[in-house]
């Protein structure tokens, strides 16, 4: 398994990476006066500003939401982007090389917001890793991804009801490794794709036929009640500790006859 | 009974807002282009095609089994017999009855005298009753010998002269409305009928729009 968990596939099924950290509302991130400020460190290589709200924030139930500022911060080649709100910021791709490239860049950008505006504390941090997993066909019968894809997440997917016989599903499992840690695996066969064509490129010629879903969703969530300070160097440390259990999710879920037919194939 | 209003636990229990993933979004499947769909285009039009042909020899087939059927039933009637069926309940002339055979006006007679036919020509007497109850009862058609004498086209030639040159297939295929016009039987049966039957006629359009009949 440590082998596979360094692997880099030439024909990875990976769609979409997002890494996102959210944090208390901070009002300097709200304001167009900080936008160079951030921005400046980052335009080189996301140029293109794309402004815009977004909702919503609901403070209580008969509370109108709230219409919060949002600054998407996106590559020349569309590929991938910087979303910054009061609460969050997130980094995300479509063009995901590796997972050290990937946690660098991230640290970079989350220096140069803390350098700008001061991040208070951490609330939430999330790693998520989509993959549409796509055979030489585009018509996948459920049972045939059993030869692909651990039997267990096929199994459940079988489920047939009289007269009708499943062509889709979405099963969701949630893991925990302590109160904190978390990871939730979105998985099922599908038709058409998952990850869009926008506000990124997607990667690659769009199929419409099957796919395989494999959508981990790997988290830390603040489960003290105190608030905890921000820390670059803490927020990545514990990127690695989600890293690890989203590619040991992956490599389980699938076989090694997917890795030999598919995702070892050089395009 | 008491219902338990209380919301429901969320699932994934710890979560309900995942990690920001704005790319992410069911989509459905991309539109088709035409590239996409042509192949499928050209399998449908094969198949349709395939079916189409196959539907129809199965009919011509059907029509024509249908036709011997009934002639075999009517073998066991005499020669005379089967003569005074054409003749008195259909209609059909002497001369008439020696095309559809293929033998002479003079030999028709002799069979009336009660002089033996041949086995052959017995069976052709019955499979030309056989194709009149089949126009008449499976066909609808009223009068079939009359239907039969009807020149086709203005020209001289009748659907009694493609049963004498063997095409009872154009026949069968007229009659269950496969083939539309006499003009159509004719292009299947003599593709050069209009110029060896050329009418010193023809149809036009008037500038008023209307169709019309003037000489060449």
């Amino acid at each position: 398994m440590d082998q596979l968990a360094s692997e880099v596939y030439p024909s990875a099924p990976l769609m979409y990476v997002a890494v996102e950290v959210r944090f208390p509302h901070t009002p300097r991130l709200a304001s167009d006066a900080a936008l160079p400020m951030v921005h400046d460190p980052l335009r080189e290589t996301y140029p293109i500003v794309a402004p815009g709200m977004e909702a919503t924030v609901v403070v209580g139930a008969n509370s109108p939401p709230m219409q919060l500022p949002v600054y998407r911060f996106i590559a020349r080649d569309k590929t991938s982007s910087v979303h910054l709100t009061p609460t969050s910021v997130v980094l995300d791709t479509t063009d995901y090389v590796s997972y050290p490239e990937f946690r660098a860049e991230f640290g970079r950008v989350l220096s140069a917001i803390h350098d700008a505006v001061g991040l208070l504390g951490v609330v939430r941090l999330g790693l998520r890793y989509v993959d549409e997993i796509r055979l030489q066909s585009d018509e996948v019968p459920i049972d045939a991804w059993k030869e692909y894809v651990a039997g267990e997440l096929v199994e459940v997917h079988k489920f047939a009801v009289g007269g009708y016989e499943p062509v889709a599903s979405q099963g969701i499992i949630e893991y925990r490794s302590d109160p904190q840690f978390h990871l939730v695996l979105r998985h099922g066969p599908r038709t058409g794709r998952t990850v869009g064509d926008s506000p990124l490129r997607r990667r690659g010629v769009v199929r419409a036929g099957s796919y395989f879903l494999l959508d981990m969703d790997s988290y830390w969530a603040d489960d003290e009640g105190s608030l905890r300070d921000f820390d670059a160097e803490w927020v990545l440390a514990t990127c690695d500790r989600l890293h690890d259990p989203a590619r040991m999710t992956f490599e389980a879920a699938i076989t090694d006859k997917l890795r030999d037919e598919i995702l070892r194939v050089e395009t | 009974m008491t219902v338990n209003t209380s919301p429901a636990p969320s699932f994934p229990s710890r979560e309900d807002q995942p990690t920001a993933a704005h790319s992410v979004v069911e989509t459905p499947p991309p539109a088709l282009t035409a590239a996409d769909l042509l192949p499928r285009t050209w399998e449908l039009r094969w198949n349709a095609g395939r079916h189409h042909q196959e539907a129809i020899g199965l009919d011509r087939l059907v029509n024509e089994m249908t036709v011997l059927e009934r002639a075999a039933q009517y073998e066991h009637l005499s020669t005379t017999t089967l003569l005074d069926e054409l003749s008195t309940r259909w209609g059909l002339s002497w001369t008439n009855i020696s095309r559809l055979v293929g033998v002479s006006v003079p030999a028709i007679r002799k069979w009336r005298q009660g002089e033996p036919s041949s086995p052959q020509n017995r069976s052709q007497l019955a499979q030309v009753v056989a194709l009149l109850n089949t126009l008449d009862f499976h066909f609808m058609i009223e009068d079939p010998a009359r239907w039969l004498e009807i020149p086709l086209a203005s020209t001289p030639l009748t659907l009694i002269d493609a049963i004498a040159a063997r095409r009872l297939d154009l026949v069968l295929d007229y009659a269950g409305g496969r083939v539309d016009l006499p003009e159509r039987v004719l292009d299947r049966w003599i593709p050069a009928w209009r110029e060896r039957y050329r009418d010193e006629f023809e149809t036009f359009v008037a500038p008023d729009g209307h169709r019309g009949i003037r000489v060449r």
